[in-house]
């Protein structure tokens, strides 16, 4: 070893003090949730639950694409904070992709359905005024508090880290919004929608190096 | 002892670590650093200095990582994924620097402005120091202003920076080292 590595070992250990263990990512994962389901049921009472909320969740369709969004919201959190664990496992990072596939495939099944039944000139496409505000507002709460458990994490893919999280308080979000949007047409949830929930994810996660700074510098992190 | 005995002794010195034992903390460290260094030239075949840097940057993000280090889980795993990230790092860097260095290098549209250098001056001389001192990057600049031009206190450094108390030791640390090779250098 040379001398150099030996006073560096002994300023390190010079440094430390004791740390908090971090609980496993599922764990923190569901304390996450906890936090921030409240903060989009909130929001669902203030803006007032849509009017024919019971008669939707009793729809298989609307039932299967809300549980998708919660379920990309759970695995996409899962994977943002286990990301922060070095040697996690792969699958957790693929894990997200399913849910979010059937989401958006069953969005992409009701649009062609909706075309086969009404023609393309019969299909609603409007601007939608409240998606990317409204998203982005229900988001904001979940965002932060999924960035604050990320940054106790390690910093090596700030990223990937910052999408997932981001992914994962924007799909939460959605699952709320259509509990007081009633808009149903399935081109308009898919553009307007997961659209914004793919801007909001693309953004915070363009800004991931900035987010989740690198705690050896302060500076942002190098890595994806 | 057997590579699987040794991994079960380092997760208990890191647990032993986590809350906060210097004497577990330090023959962990001591024990890795062999370990680290054999990875990192597998995987790095460069100068023995460049060596040494990748094992002390790997070092330290064992240090503001072992929060996240599981004590019920295997210790090389978590070991080896600090590593890889660290050397995927240095290989970024050394790419964009090589790719720097080979721009000033070529002549396509004629020579480079490049001022002729001064003859160097001995060393002791306050602008030799100033000018290397200016040379280094900006965290190592402002570490060593800090803490060794206006003598702060670590933690009042890092009230100043932001950074963490361990970062200014490492940036401080790295900064002396540069300029003690720059210095020497010009002599």
């Amino acid at each position: 070893m040379t001398m150099d590595t030996e006073q560096f070992i002994g300023s390190l250990v010079a440094d430390l003090k004791p740390v908090r263990r971090l609980p496993p990512s599922p764990l923190r994962c569901l304390l996450w949730l906890a936090v921030a389901s409240p903060v989009v049921a909130v929001v669902v009472a203030v803006m007032g639950p849509r009017p024919d909320l019971m008669a939707k969740l009793g729809e298989s369709r609307f039932l299967l694409q809300e549980l998708a969004a919660l379920a990309t919201a759970i695995a996409a959190g899962n994977a943002a904070l286990a990301l922060g664990v070095p040697g996690t496992a792969r699958w957790k990072l693929v894990l997200p992709f399913f849910p979010m596939l059937l989401w958006i495939g069953s969005l992409g099944h009701q649009c062609w359905m909706e075309i086969v039944h009404l023609g393309p000139g019969g299909i609603e496409f409007e601007p939608d005024a409240i998606c990317i505000p409204g998203i982005a507002a229900i988001s904001a709460v979940p965002a932060i508090a999924i960035l604050a458990m990320m940054r106790r994490g390690a910093r090596f893919h700030p990223r990937l880290t910052t999408l997932f999280g981001a992914l994962a308080a924007a799909a939460l979000g959605d699952a709320g919004l259509r509990l007081f949007h009633d808009r149903d047409a399935a081109l308009m949830v898919l553009v307007w929608q997961i659209g914004s929930v793919a801007l909001f994810s693309a953004a915070l996660g363009l800004l991931g190096v900035r987010l989740v700074p690198d705690p050896r510098t302060g500076r942002p992190s190098e890595t994806t | 002892m057997g590579e699987i005995g040794e991994e079960e002794e380092w997760g208990s010195l890191m647990r032993a670590a986590q809350d906060g034992d210097s004497a577990s903390y330090a023959r962990l460290l001591s024990e890795i650093t062999p370990v680290i260094r054999a990875a990192v030239r597998r995987r790095w075949s460069a100068q023995a200095v460049e060596v040494e840097d990748i094992v002390q940057e790997v070092l330290t993000s064992v240090h503001t990582s072992r929060q996240t280090y599981d004590p019920k889980l295997p210790f090389l795993p978590w070991l080896r994924a600090i590593v890889h990230y660290r050397t995927a790092d240095a290989g970024r860097r050394h790419i964009r620097r090589s790719a720097m260095e080979r721009s000033e290098c070529t002549f396509e549209y004629g020579l480079p402005e490049v001022p002729v250098e001064a003859p160097p001056e001995p060393v002791g001389n306050p602008r030799a120091l100033r000018r290397a001192i200016d040379d280094l990057p900006s965290g190592q600049r402002r570490a060593i202003e800090l803490l060794k031009l206006q003598e702060l206190s670590l933690k009042e450094a890092a009230r100043e920076t932001g950074m963490s108390v361990a970062a200014l030791k490492v940036a401080v640390h790295r900064g002396m080292k540069a300029l003690r090779l720059k210095l020497t250098d010009q002599k």
